[in-house]
């Protein structure tokens, strides 16, 4: 196959890509993000630094949790452990795409690229879709995809931005609904093992008392390591003891 | 210290940004390019963080809607929890509609803020 054949196959799976974004995964996202945006505002936050914070941070839980942490004049150590904790599935979410995008004998600061754009909505899309994309378009796909939904979301948190105080109070509380909606569909499209559904029961069932029991700020880190080690030691005694009945 | 203190009170924020938020978010994704040959999907040390990540999503939604902020927050309780339910609910009757959840929950949530007279 030509050079110029591939340079245009690439081009067209750049525009797919786009194209799949704008049929609705960057329109959920930008939704969502108007509400960061007008917290950020509240928070005191400047419009730049609140326009930076997508194509920056590009993690929205990072951002979900970091400008109510602000406006909530949280410990900025207890800030610092929850986003860091919040993002430990991005190494996950990186680790089991980047082989399928990889064309191999890429540059540290290219595959660097590459993983900052890996975020919940760019991967769940790019595990469906990659498998479908001639190896050497993969890249393009997934960059014309993620691109379009930064593209979106910082739009969208510097409208919510603009938008703080002159939004009408009914549309405001809506608005700010959308983010929580939209990650929790998340979480219920990506658990398939039993094991996911226990960790999202169990984080459940302990998330009203953890304020109780440690500071502010520190409640997710204690949601997520009781609610998910006893979810997965549950589920570590169910696989052992059907290992023993067989 | 606080940062404005460190920084100044304008440069702040961009301080607190690349340090606070972006720094701890991105150092994951840097581990991720180092040893992405290291680890295995399927070992028991990636499905135990798979399983806390999971936990700990859930509770950021969940403490968002516990205790929310702006204007959510003039909501009773239930009328918040509802709302995230009913969400949910369509989102499951819906075979999976991400689109369905969100109109519903939104719906019910600014309903609720037009009868309480928000």
């Amino acid at each position: 196959m030509g050079a110029d054949k591939q340079k245009a196959e690439r081009r067209d799976w750049m525009f797919r890509g786009v194209r799949r974004a704008l049929g609705g995964p960057m329109w959920f996202m930008s939704l969502g993000f108007l509400g960061t945006g007008s917290i950020a505002h509240d928070a005191g936050q400047p419009l730049l630094a609140t326009l930076l914070s997508s194509p920056v941070v590009w993690a929205g839980p990072a951002q979900l949790l970091y400008f109510p942490a602000l406006a909530a004049n949280t410990a900025i150590f207890a800030i610092v452990v929850a986003v860091f904790i919040s993002s430990a599935r991005l190494m996950l979410l990186s680790m089991s795409l980047l082989p399928m995008l990889k064309r191999g004998g890429e540059s540290l600061p290219r595959l660097l690229y590459l993983s900052h754009h890996i975020a919940i909505t760019s991967w769940t899309d790019a595990m469906v879709m990659a498998p479908n994309v001639p190896r050497h378009a993969r890249q393009s796909y997934f960059f014309g995809f993620s691109h379009t939904l930064m593209f979106g979301s910082t739009i969208a948190i510097g409208t919510g931005w603009v938008l703080s105080g002159s939004l009408p109070p009914i549309l405001a509380a809506g608005l700010l609904l959308i983010a929580p909606l939209y990650f929790s569909t998340n979480i219920i499209a990506s658990a398939r093992r039993p094991m996911d559904w226990m960790a999202i029961g169990f984080g459940l069932l302990l998330a009203p008392f953890a304020r109780l029991v440690v500071p502010a700020g520190f409640e997710l880190l204690l949601i997520g390591l009781v609610a998910g080690t006893l979810a997965y030691v549950v589920q570590r005694i169910l696989n052992l003891r059907r290992a023993a009945g067989r | 210290m606080s940062f404005e203190e460190i920084f100044s009170p304008a440069l702040a924020p961009y301080a607190m940004l690349a340090l606070v938020a972006f720094a701890p978010s991105e150092i994951w994704r840097v581990l991720a390019v180092l040893v992405a040959r290291g680890l295995s999907e399927g070992s028991e040390f990636v499905t135990w963080v798979q399983s806390v990540a999971t936990a700990l999503l859930t509770g950021v939604v969940a403490t968002t809607v516990l205790t929310p902020s702006g204007a959510l927050a003039q909501l009773p309780l239930w009328i918040r929890l509802g709302a995230l339910a009913i969400g949910l609910a369509a989102y499951g009757l819906s075979r999976r509609s991400v689109l369905a959840a969100i109109i519903t929950g939104v719906a019910t949530v600014s309903g609720a803020a037009w009868f309480y007279g928000l």
